[in-house]
């Protein structure tokens, strides 16, 4: 019979290379045709051939005892229980054939509920030790509460002893573990371990692929990766035992330790994971599974000794602040070059980021943080730091918190570029040399305080903020067509080429926050700029006072009889939207100059103008003739000082700015539709620069 | 966070539920005992015998044998680790799950499990709503609300966009994340509303208060 079979095997396998040669643009691949094994802890027999569904072999134990061989599949029965078992595989498949485990039938995953059970003191529901080319796929793991104090892991991937080496190819897919619970961080439910002394062989990996997991209920972290080459100073692979890493999809919660900790990789790719509940989490009688380890700190996702990492497309939320930390991201030790990109954090107890010493080129990009709560300050730069790009995202409290909204550390610089800070609750912020700010949104308590010099203030206008929860989508942080910071930010060079919502990126110039405005606004078109350096003013109509030009720093507009009322104006009359800018230089005490816009008339108009006499900020609507004054703020109005003043129309939305400061916001519900742009003053001198009309 | 005692409250349970049946029994008469002459009639109206088939009324809502087929077997590990343990079961055994654990079967008690879970939810669908919270109510809703959730990230894939998480949820680990945020949700809502810092405590003490009604006959067909 066995005979019989061997001559028939490379017979069928010259037929199968023929006849895919023979099929157009199909090259023919030497694939070693492999043996499938099923398995039926239910109907099977393990001395039966396992080889069909009605020879299937029982026990893990049987396949436990076989070496497999490149393109063999072992396929467990749906609906099926192996109790007090294991799978500890053996064989290496190779290149373009790996060896599969699987499932067949349908029905629950195979369960392997390994119990108390152990090899040399470790238990596990899978092994795969010393081995190379496996995928193992749809399997339900657990162990349940056991009382004996060791080691356990759902799937255990080990470089050790003899046989340690460089592995290739391991993947583990649509794998539900549960109910694991091991003593030690070197356990818990996907675990990768290149394990030895220093004079043991070194492990390596290239190609790792976890994707679609479950790991629910488990000690001691949820998924990792680890070398002992950190405590070995003969072994190379401290940053790199680990490549081509891939870890996605996978949905981790109620972990005792960490949730996703990827050690020693280069250049992992971390995408499409949502961690919940991490950090002394796990839902257990601690009067039987008594030996975990006490812990301190825990990171939701986060790398140690990487470089390259990208994390994308994360969600974490309820990670624990124990006695620190809690933070869901987190640039650990000997991370550089590493993004957290389009991740969405909510109700993190220890705030959003944490960057350690020993760090430095990272990158935290359009993120959407939505009231992480006040363990730390959202950012925390731990001293010892290197350099850290935060820009583009939005930080939304609305809250008590009141910790710091932004952080430095004592060494390198941090750099928070194009950011929202929605400050709800009653954070502040830090300044310190070793950080910069510029073109940030700051909304709410002291956004006075951080030094930007292009600095937003006022609400950023989000669609519906806070509402992000338990959904695909952060929707609600997308920005109203009127809110100021469309088009207010600044160009970051090498910056993901797309937000938060995969809009690409700059429409024009950028958008402050996570979220870039896209086509419906069409790129901005400048209608208008003057900076009078031609001296030229011809195509300006002015009426009353005396106008010209004048050098103050540069060749500017200006007015100079202080009596009665002096208009200027320029443009087109059916401008009808657009945000009007200028440098305003009020040359009289208690005097008065500013902004005309929708200048249809002189008996229809809006003015957003300064007043020195009683320092305001004014907004009025002329109609028909009649002035009326509709908004007015507190102004700080220096006669003999540049203010730079912008007014934005946008329909019936009426926003005026100072020195970046948004001070009247008003809505007329009979607006006037469109018209030029101008300066006005009434008994003041004034001059004016930079004149400038984007729509 | 860990519990300590996680066990005890389902024994208390099954005490609460014989003592709910005998009241309902006594007041209705038309559970448990039912009329020779129907045989699946639940508060006069026809059970259907697919999936849709009522196992409880938990304070009026529905728990579904499709529902209840779909959470039992992710108890099945903590049952067979407790029998084992405790009454030294071998749950390689064919006959484990009929086999006496303790005075009642492995099965038994897996469903007692499972009806217990099932109870909660419906609670805590009941009290988010009652908060104020959006929460889909019964198993008809959950599975609505999650094919629209894949769809909408399959969705938005396609078209480039980004989404957080997996970009598709298995029904095990969808329920989970709704579970956990509304858990996470009603925490707060019941701390700013009723000043409640124990949340086991107060969902417990709901389940106690609950009325529950068992169709026995469609509870008892229940198998693995």
């Amino acid at each position: 019979m066995e005979k019989r079979r061997k001559a028939v095997l490379p017979l069928l396998v010259f037929a199968c290379l023929l006849l895919a040669s023979l099929m157009p643009g199909v090259s023919p691949v030497a694939m070693a045709a492999g043996t499938t094994y099923y398995v039926d802890a239910a109907q099977g027999d393990d001395n039966a051939s396992g080889t069909s569904e009605s020879s299937a072999w029982k026990t893990l134990g049987k396949v436990n005892a076989v070496t497999f061989a490149p393109g063999d599949r072992i396929l467990l029965k749906a609906g099926g229980v192996w109790s007090n078992q294991y799978l500890d595989l053996k064989g290496s498949g190779v290149g373009g054939s790996p060896i599969v485990v699987d499932r067949y039938g349908s029905g629950s995953k195979p369960m392997i509920h390994f119990g108390n059970t152990s090899v040399n003191g470790e238990g596990f529901g899978v092994r795969l030790r010393n081995v190379s080319y496996w995928e193992i796929n749809n399997l339900e793991i657990t162990s349940g509460e056991q009382p004996t104090d060791m080691r356990r892991s759902g799937v255990l991937v080990v470089g050790e002893g003899t046989g340690a080496g460089n592995f290739r190819h391991i993947y583990i897919k649509n794998i539900d573990i549960h109910d694991v619970f091991g003593t030690d961080r070197r356990t818990g439910g996907i675990n990768f371990h290149a394990r030895g002394s220093n004079t043991s062989v070194e492990s390596t990996w290239d190609d790792i692929l976890i994707e679609n997991n479950t790991v629910v209920n488990v000690a001691d972290t949820g998924i990792q990766t680890m070398t002992d080459a950190f405590s070995n100073s003969g072994w190379a692979h401290k940053y790199d035992a680990f490549k081509n890493v891939v870890i996605r999809g996978n949905y981790v919660e109620k972990i005792h330790r960490d949730g996703i900790l990827v050690r020693a990789a280069a250049a992992p790719l971390i995408e499409y994971n949502t961690t919940n509940a991490i950090g002394n989490a796990c839902n257990v009688n601690t009067g039987i599974v008594s030996y975990l380890d006490h812990i301190a700190v825990v990171a939701a996702q986060w790398a140690y000794y990487t470089t390259g990492a990208v994390f994308q497309y994360n969600e974490a939320f309820d990670t624990r602040k124990l006695e620190g930390d809690g933070q869901p991201w987190d640039f650990d030790i000997q991370v550089t070059g590493s993004v957290y990109q389009y991740n969405y954090s909510h109700n993190n107890q220890g705030g959003t980021l944490l960057v350690m010493n020993n760090t430095n080129d990272n990158t935290f990009r359009y993120n959407i943080s939505q009231n992480d709560l006040d363990g730390n300050g959202a950012f925390n730069l731990v001293n010892g730091g290197g350099n850290l790009y935060v820009y583009n995202n939005v930080i939304y409290r609305s809250g008590t918190q009141n910790r710091a909204l932004t952080h430095a550390s004592d060494t390198g610089m941090a750099y928070y570029t194009n950011n929202i800070f929605y400050n709800g609750a009653s954070g502040q912020y830090t300044n310190s040399p070793r950080m910069t700010y510029d073109h940030n949104s700051f909304y709410g308590l002291n956004a006075s305080v951080p030094s930007d010099p292009n600095k937003i203030v006022g609400n950023p206008q989000f669609v519906s903020p806070n509402t992000a929860t338990g959904r695909a989508t952060a929707d609600g942080y997308k920005l109203l067509s009127t809110s100021p910071l469309i088009h207010a930010g600044t160009a970051v060079a090498n910056n993901g080429g797309k937000d938060f919502y995969g809009n690409a990126l700059y429409n024009g110039a950028p958008d402050i926050g996570a979220f870039e405005y896209p086509g419906s606004v069409t790129p901005p078109v400048t209608l208008l700029s003057d900076d009078f350096e031609d001296s030229d003013i011809s195509d300006w109509t002015v009426s009353g006072g005396s106008w010209g030009t004048a050098m103050d720093g540069s060749l500017t507009l200006s007015q100079n009889t202080p009596a009665g009322e002096a208009v200027a104006y320029k443009g087109n009359g059916t401008w009808s939207n657009y945000t009007y800018s200028a440098r305003v230089k009020l040359l009289t005490t208690y005097g008065n100059a500013g902004l005309l816009f929708r200048y249809a008339d002189n008996a229809n108009y809006y003015l957003f103008r300064l007043n020195d006499s009683g320092d305001k900020a004014e907004l009025y609507k002329k109609s028909g003739g009649t002035m009326t004054l509709v908004s007015s703020a507190s102004c700080v109005v220096n006669p003999g000082q540049w203010a730079a003043m912008k007014v934005n129309v946008a329909g019936p939305s009426i926003t005026g700015f100072v020195d970046g400061v948004q001070l009247v916001q008003w809505t007329d519900s009979s607006a006037l539709a469109a018209g030029k742009i101008g300066i006005r003053m009434v008994s003041s001198t004034a001059r004016i620069d930079d004149v400038k009309v984007v729509q | 966070m860990v519990r300590t005692d996680r066990r005890r409250p389902y024994v208390f349970q099954i005490a609460g539920l014989i003592a709910a049946l005998t009241l309902v029994c006594l007041a209705s008469g038309s559970f448990g005992s039912l009329p020779a002459s129907s045989p699946n009639r639940i508060a006069g109206h026809a059970q259907p015998t697919n999936g849709h088939a009522v196992v409880a009324l938990v304070n009026g809502e529905a728990v579904t044998l499709k529902e209840f087929k779909a959470r039992m077997p992710r108890l099945r590990g903590e049952m067979m680790t407790y029998c084992q343990q405790t009454y030294g079961l071998d749950p390689n055994e064919p006959k484990f799950w009929s086999a006496s654990c303790g005075g009642k079967s492995s099965l038994e008690r897996l469903k007692e499990a499972t009806l217990r879970l099932l109870e909660e939810d419906r609670i805590r669908e009941q009290a988010a709503v009652e908060a104020g919270l959006h929460a889909a109510v019964g198993y008809d809703a959950f599975l609505q609300a999650w094919e629209t959730e894949n769809r909408e990230r399959a969705r938005r894939v396609a078209a480039g966009q980004v989404i957080f998480g997996p970009r598709e949820l298995s029904e095990s680990a969808y329920y989970q994340y709704v579970v956990a945020n509304a858990v996470l949700a009603l925490k707060q809502r019941l701390l700013e509303q009723k000043g409640e810092t124990n949340y086991e405590r107060w969902i417990d003490e709901q389940l106690k208060q609950a009325t529950i009604e068992l169709d026995w006959q469609v509870y008892e067909k229940i198998a693995l």
